[in-house]
């Protein structure tokens, strides 16, 4: 991890980005609660919003999750305990997301499936609808 | 006729004379210029605002770039799964401290009947259920999921409760200031002072190794009332701020009002024909006519107006043509502001 050549510069703007990513996506989440904008017609978007918000927040626990390192592997312990408290839907929601009951090498896959895979396609389809919807209830319009 | 009353009708003049004058611009809006009725809202997205968000974007690359060399992310040990739980425990990221203070604060809760309270009877308690700290703590942190996703609902039922005529109707989109609901404002403050209390409580551990005297207790106290207080203060400070206007009035401060209201409409009104944006290119200056007319520097009438100079002769001599809003690249629309500058001197406000 720090031989590759550039890699520590990846590395560190992906970390810095991710932080500012969920930062932004916080102010924004503010502001529109501040200035009321949630309302009549917009509360789909807020919902979508706040849809996002989770996606964001999951980026960031898989993100750190995956370098298999102490932090994740605590987050990781943490994860999987609150996962299976869940009555009933426990065990199942475990397997989906972290590939059983217990922390293993499925796991680690799992969550690089969720980070590259399944995140971005459900963030990108739900950002065009959020951006689409901005556009099409006319609250900001570009030419 | 009292003083007072003279400013009122002035007052009230000038406020007629501003809404005519803006539903004729609006009802005459597409005849006066098709090209002006695309450009109501906002800018054009080329080149505009794709400009203004690429510059921003390298920006903020610009600001990871300088982050990431001068502040590197941590690499923490390897994983260890026989060592145990460290203390001071790792912490997750920051934007989860709020969801570890959850799992923290709540405790086992035990849901029987309590028989071995009844006297004399040496009954054991019948336990039913047992909800342990990590199911509740995982519980209320879907409740608070929960209550962020319905917003707009509890908004309209917290509305609908303060007064009844609160609705879609009236507040159709419509964006309020935090002053104008304070109700609203306070029970963000909340939300977000416990979302920080429950973040700093997470760290417990932590702070009690440089602060011992912050224990658990204090920590407790302060994510139980902190919020509370918070809440209370943005509301009775807002509504204080709001209730401001419904003081009587000195004279003084009803002329310092009125001169006020008169300043702010003007900025109101140069901010709606996007004077403001004007960076003195000076291409309307080199199209005008009438400039042509008079020579190079002996008229300028867009010059002397923005720098509040119309002594009336540039304001008059204005043929209303247009060019100048044909080729200004930031579509301000002069014209318009010169018509209302005349209609409201003529109407005798001195502006």
């Amino acid at each position: 991890m720090t031989k590759v050549t550039f890699g520590y510069i990846i590395r560190a703007v992906h970390h810095w980005s991710a932080h500012f990513m969920v930062a932004s996506v916080f102010l924004h989440m503010m502001r529109v609660y501040f200035v009321g904008a949630y309302r009549n017609p917009r509360e789909v978007n807020w919902i979508l919003g706040s849809i996002l918000l989770m996606v964001t927040i999951f980026f960031g626990y898989t993100g750190y999750l995956l370098p298999w390192d102490e932090l994740g592997f605590a987050a990781g312990s943490i994860g999987l305990e609150m996962a299976t408290s869940i009555p009933a839907m426990g065990p199942l929601m475990a397997q989906i997301v972290f590939g059983g009951t217990q922390l293993t090498g499925d796991t680690i896959t799992r969550m690089y499936w969720l980070h590259i895979f399944v995140l971005p396609l459900v963030g990108t389809i739900l950002i065009i609808i959020h951006m689409a919807l901005v556009w099409i209830q006319g609250e900001a319009e570009p030419h | 006729m009292s003083d007072d009353d003279a400013t009122e009708m002035i007052y009230e003049h000038q406020d007629e004379q501003i809404t005519l004058d803006t539903k004729n611009k609006l009802e005459n809006r597409e005849e006066h210029s098709g090209l002006e009725a695309e450009m109501v809202k906002g800018e054009p997205l080329y080149p505009h605002e794709l400009t203004r968000d690429a510059v921003l974007a390298l920006y903020i690359m610009a600001l990871f770039f300088y982050l990431s060399a001068f502040v590197p992310p941590p690499l923490h040990k390897a994983a260890d799964p026989t060592a145990g739980t460290a203390f001071p425990p790792p912490l997750p990221d920051w934007y989860l401290l709020w969801a570890f203070g959850c799992l923290k604060v709540a405790w086992d809760i035990k849901i029987g009947i309590p028989l071995s309270m009844i006297p004399f009877l040496g009954l054991e308690d019948v336990e039913l259920f047992l909800m342990t700290a990590k199911v509740w703590g995982t519980l209320v942190q879907g409740l608070i999921v929960g209550l962020v996703v319905g917003v707009p609902f509890i908004d309209k039922a917290i509305g609908a409760l303060i007064d009844p005529k609160y609705g879609d109707v009236v507040n159709r989109g419509h964006e309020r200031r935090p002053i104008e609901d304070p109700v609203r404002a306070a029970i963000g403050v909340y939300g977000l002072a416990l979302m920080v209390m429950l973040s700093v409580f997470s760290i417990n551990a932590n702070i009690a190794i440089y602060y011992p005297q912050i224990n658990t207790d204090v920590l407790s106290q302060l994510t139980l009332w902190g919020p509370l207080s918070c809440a209370l203060i943005t509301y009775v400070f807002l509504d204080r701020r709001r209730s401001e206007g419904a003081k009587p009035l000195t004279d003084e401060e009803r002329f310092n009002l009125y001169v006020d209201g008169i300043k702010d409409r003007r900025m109101q009104r140069i901010y709606e024909f996007k004077l403001n944006r004007c960076y003195q290119c000076g291409l309307c200056d080199d199209i005008c006519p009438v400039r042509d007319m008079e020579g190079e520097h002996e008229l300028n009438i867009i010059y002397n107006s923005f720098q509040n100079e119309h002594d009336g002769v540039a304001m008059w001599s204005c043929i209303t043509c247009g060019m100048c809003t044909a080729v200004c690249p930031q579509n301000i629309e002069y014209i318009d502001y010169v018509l209302e500058q005349r209609a409201l001197a003529t109407s005798g406000a001195s502006l």
